[in-house]
């Protein structure tokens, strides 16, 4: 019990304390503060591209296919056409008052509006992920700001929360297939059964589908598939080390590394979820900083030469 | 890259056991209430539990997990078509090998859906998870496409099919729906009906 003790106090170390917001020097917070910003920002402009083009999406539905969350409960059909458009401006005035700090309940506001447009959208029958890093985000950012009210509090706990489910998450994803098709998953001419589907999309869509370098190598030899499958179950696997402050920027670069694999492979192009990866996981605290620093060295150089 | 660098809270980390005292004063005033993560964390594995592994956007990531499955797509295709004395008679589809047939995926050629504003998963549900090919759903078929190929040439509308036999992956196409500049046309080994839009 002791041990499972120290095990999560680590955990929460590693998560919440040693953040640059924590920094006693002034231009760290500072650079801590605009990269924060800087975050919300782009969560707040892909959950309300989600929440509008979702909900006009919805236009088109008729019935529903797939009960998918809170859809489980309550009859989402009702809430095709219009009643979307009022989702998705309840959760674009959620994001609004959060991020103005009018109203720090706002963010929960959003997350529960974005998860009720999520499955009205996808009552059709696809489940897509593409949207769940997003998701972690908004729901990060909601629950931190509604639990707390000192500001810094807020930032902590909004990224260690985030880091603990997106690494959570891939690391899932290879249990998952662990789970579902076992140590045999990693088989090469399972890639190569994979590539053959997606090029019949692809030429479906464009008319014509052409094996790029990775692809050729990959149909022609399927060892080259098994090494790939490999290194992106492996991948997926360590996502948990995300947790640690340290490892961080380098899983978060073989996990960009594997998304590009997969779009390589499989045509299966990965915009939120990369981007989201390199706004989060790289020390771009430091880079503000030096910026800044940069900035007002030059400016004062220029000032000197003025005078 | 350093992170080593910039131990923003270095007493704090290295500490065996967690002690406010040792951070910074700002840690120390702003410490976040870490309960919250627990608890939703806990909301999580309730939620993914009971709903078969989906609550968004909590998720067990189960995409790719079943590997080497059966798949099936639809794409069209252009043939030319054989000459007939008598084009408005059924005689004319004989030409056409109805059956299905190995594809080459580094020979494809299709008709870009795309350009003609189908989306190609609506199309690949429409044509996979039919099952009964009455004379509506053909025309369906008809009206997804809006324009029709150039005299002496059809359009096939193919339910491809992609499996693992003795792990080797094999490719079919199976001419469903068979379009002219001015028929449609059902496989007969769907059904024997036409229909004339």
């Amino acid at each position: 019990m002791n041990r499972a003790k120290q095990w999560i106090n680590a955990l929460e170390r590693s998560l919440f304390d040693d953040q640059p917001i924590c920094s006693e020097n002034e231009r760290i917070r500072s650079g801590a503060i605009t990269h924060f910003r800087l975050f919300e920002l782009f969560v707040a402009a892909w959950a309300i591209a989600y929440a509008w083009t979702w909900g006009f999406y919805t236009f088109k539905s008729s019935v529903v296919v797939l009960e998918l969350g809170v859809a489980n409960y309550i009859p989402v059909a009702s809430l095709f056409g219009l009643p979307s458009m009022i989702i998705a401006a309840v959760m674009t005035l959620g994001i609004a008052v959060s991020i103005t700090r009018l109203w720090r309940w706002g963010y929960l506001v959003a997350i529960l509006a974005l998860h009720l447009q999520y499955v009205v959208r996808f009552s059709q029958g696809e489940i897509p992920h593409s949207s769940n890093l997003i998701g972690f985000a908004l729901l990060a950012l909601g629950v931190g700001f509604a639990t707390h009210k000192d500001s810094v509090a807020q930032i902590r706990f909004t990224w260690g929360f985030l880091w603990f489910f997106v690494g959570l998450g891939y690391t899932s994803a290879a249990i998952s297939k662990l789970v579902g098709t076992g140590i045999t998953w990693i088989d090469g001419q399972h890639l190569v059964l994979w590539i053959h589907e997606k090029a019949i999309d692809y030429a479906s869509m464009t008319g014509e589908w052409t094996p790029n370098v990775l692809q050729t190598a990959i149909l022609e030899s399927a060892w080259v598939g098994t090494l790939s499958l490999f290194i992106g179950w492996f991948t997926e696997a360590i996502g948990v080390l995300m947790w640690s402050r340290r490892l961080r920027p380098w899983v978060v670069l073989v996990t960009i590394g594997m998304h590009f694999g997969i779009t390589w492979t499989m045509n299966i192009v990965f915009v939120a979820f990369v981007m989201q990866l390199i706004l989060t996981g790289f020390p771009w605290v430091e880079w503000i900083v030096a910026l800044r620093q940069r900035l007002s060295v030059s400016s004062s150089n220029s000032d000197s030469l003025t005078l | 890259m350093n992170q080593n660098s910039n131990s923003y809270n270095s007493d704090s980390y290295n500490s065996e056991n967690h002690n406010v005292e040792n951070q910074t004063p700002n840690a120390k005033q702003s410490r976040p209430r870490t309960t919250w993560l627990w608890r939703i964390f806990l909301l999580n594995l309730v939620l993914v539990g009971a709903h078969l592994g989906e609550f968004w956007p909590f998720s067990i990531f189960p995409m790719f997990s079943k590997a080497g499955q059966p798949w099936s797509r639809a794409m069209v295709v252009e043939t030319p078509l054989v000459d007939s004395d008598d084009p408005s008679t059924a005689q004319q589809w004989e030409p056409i090998d109805w059956a299905p047939q190995d594809i080459d995926i580094l020979d494809l050629q299709a008709i870009s859906l795309d350009e003609k504003g189908i989306d190609k998963i609506d199309f690949s549900n429409y044509v996979g998870k039919t099952e009964q090919w009455t004379p509506e759903v053909v025309s369906g078929i008809a009206k997804m496409i809006p324009d029709r190929p150039e005299q002496g040439k059809a359009w096939l509308v193919l339910k491809v099919r992609g499996r693992m036999d003795d792990g080797s992956v094999s490719v079919q196409g199976e001419p469903i729906v068979a379009m002219t500049a001015d028929t449609v046309v059902l496989s007969p080994n769907y059904d024997n009906q036409s229909d004339t839009p």
